[in-house]
């Protein structure tokens, strides 16, 4: 067994080593192929982010009736409430230092907001958590919603539905068109792996030739191009990994993907088991293309 | 070994390669087969090894019913039927060792047994000091006799050889007919298609003549 797996090797090692440009062309072609999938990767981890950090602020956000009560003390009655967590009061000045935080490089225009736009708010936070929304229990909303109606001094509860009902579809759809973008990323990975292969094969012909004449199996013919295709797939999908890896570190993310629309500490990378996952299904996709290679030459040749 | 009942090789609809051929070479036997070109001779031979399928008819070879031969059955079949070409078919960026070892290494044989057969094939077929030679380095009846080595490691029960003298003058068509007798001798069956007639008579052996696809004369 070892030494046929060894045979393999070696054959597989001779025939990528007499192209190797063509072979350099083939994994950087794939690398390129395998970004793309990488970037839409990391722009759906980093939704996944966003739609999380915006839930995990604040559940609900309570806006008291101008005059109606002081600030902490009706924070105080919604903190009380049963099912609630915790609560954090934002007046006006707050409020205005948030922005200040949020948008350092426009102090100026800031500077001339009239306070009065700005409402002071009283950010709640549910005990009850549903792990599959990553949020509140919609029980546990629809239960402070309906307790909070009976206070006098609260003008409006926001429990931010609309915003997360609308970063939800922009995430089904950046799934959906990830979905698709993936397929073609993947079906160019078979249509690179599977040429090269294919050219492998042409340039083998009188060896594969031989091979057939002295009765050597499918197997023997094709299992160096299996190797071949999921060196080439795995190669492609690390040096993908990697140029994605330099590229986010080369690109400033100070700023535009910080709070409060980014995740804090800029975009995040792919997570390792992904990265483990995309190595190996591109390998996987590698011999499935050298299948395809393979399938058509022996039946061409048989 | 070799049995043919009533086979016909049609090429399209008009081009009759083989007309309702049936033939018979024993186990151990040694025949050659000869006719003009377009005989059908290489279309034979063919037929032997499955790289082609008769239209009609029954081919048995070595035990197996080529007729009904299943696509992943024919590597079973070539490991008992060992085949030389004309145009020797040598991999020409490997040494003869290598050449001859493919066909071993092809089959998962290991290293340690591949080694000590190759040396005993190649000095039995006299090319035990060319061991690492490059075949574009040997005369046309080395390669000849590198191409034979290669049919014969895996100790084949039938060598077919098709114009095997083909590209080579008298003196080295008479050496490599002297490694189809030894192998006969050993007792493989071997069938060599050729239209050397002075070669023929000179090994004196049973010579089956095909013209336009029938057998016209078998003497055997």
């Amino acid at each position: 067994m070892m030494h046929r797996l060894a045979w393999f090797g070696a054959q597989a090692a001779r025939s990528i080593g007499a192209s190797p440009v063509v072979q350099l062309v083939a994994v950087s072609t794939i690398a390129v192929a395998l970004m793309v999938l990488g970037a839409v990767g990391v722009a759906l981890v980093n939704l996944d982010g966003l739609v999380d950090r915006w839930r995990a602020d604040a559940d609900l956000v309570v806006f008291p009736r101008p005059g109606a009560a002081e600030l902490p003390a009706l924070a105080a009655r919604v903190e009380a409430l049963d099912g609630v967590a915790g609560t954090r009061t934002l007046d006006r000045d707050a409020a205005l230092a948030d922005l200040r935080a949020a948008f350092p490089d426009d102090a100026p225009l800031l500077d001339g907001l009239d306070r009065a736009l700005l409402p002071a708010v009283i950010e709640v936070r549910l005990a009850e958590r549903d792990p599959a929304r990553r949020g509140p229990a919609r029980a546990a909303v629809a239960e402070a919603l309906r307790a909070m109606q009976a206070f006098e001094a609260i003008d409006a509860v926001d429990d931010g539905a609309d915003l997360v009902a609308r970063l939800e579809r922009l995430r089904t759809g950046a799934r959906a068109g990830g979905a698709v973008m993936a397929a073609l990323a993947l079906l160019a990975v078979v249509f690179i792996i599977s040429n090269t292969i294919r050219l492998t094969l042409f340039a083998r012909r009188d060896e594969l030739e031989i091979m057939r004449l002295v009765g050597a199996t499918d197997l023997f013919i094709r299992a160096p191009c299996y190797l071949e295709g999921a060196l080439q797939g795995a190669a492609g999908a690390l040096l993908a990994t990697g140029g994605l890896w330099l590229l986010m570190r080369a690109v400033p993310a100070d700023g535009l993907l910080d709070a409060p629309f980014g995740v804090e500490g800029g975009l995040r990378f792919l997570p390792p088991e992904a990265v483990v996952a995309g190595v190996l299904g591109a390998a996987l996709v590698g011999v499935l293309a050298s299948h395809l290679a393979t399938g058509r030459f022996i039946r061409e040749g048989a | 070994m070799i049995r043919l009942f009533h086979v016909t090789k049609r090429y399209g609809r008009d081009d009759l390669a083989l007309d309702d051929v049936s033939l018979r070479v024993e186990k151990g036997g040694f025949a050659f087969v000869t006719g003009p070109s377009g005989a059908g001779k290489s279309t034979l031979l063919k037929l032997l090894f499955a790289a082609e399928r008769p239209t009609d008819g029954r081919i048995l070879v070595a035990g197996h019913d080529l007729s009904r031969l299943r696509a992943s059955s024919v590597p079973i079949l070539r490991r008992n039927v060992g085949v030389v070409f004309q145009d020797f078919r040598l991999l020409l960026r490997r040494t003869v060792f290598d050449n001859v070892a493919f066909a071993l290494e092809v089959l998962g044989q290991p290293r340690s047994r591949i080694r000590p057969r190759v040396e005993a094939v190649l000095r039995q077929v006299g090319l035990g000091h060319k061991m690492d030679a490059l075949p574009l380095r040997l005369s046309g009846g080395e390669q000849q006799r590198v191409a034979i080595a290669r049919a014969l490691v895996g100790e084949p029960a039938v060598l077919l050889a098709d114009e095997p003298t083909g590209n080579l003058d008298a003196a080295l068509s008479r050496d490599i007919m002297d490694l189809f007798t030894d192998a006969h001798i050993r007792g493989t069956t071997v069938l060599v298609a050729t239209h050397d007639a002075q070669l023929m008579r000179a090994v004196g052996k049973r010579i089956i003549r095909l013209e336009r696809g029938r057998v016209v004369e078998d003497d055997g």
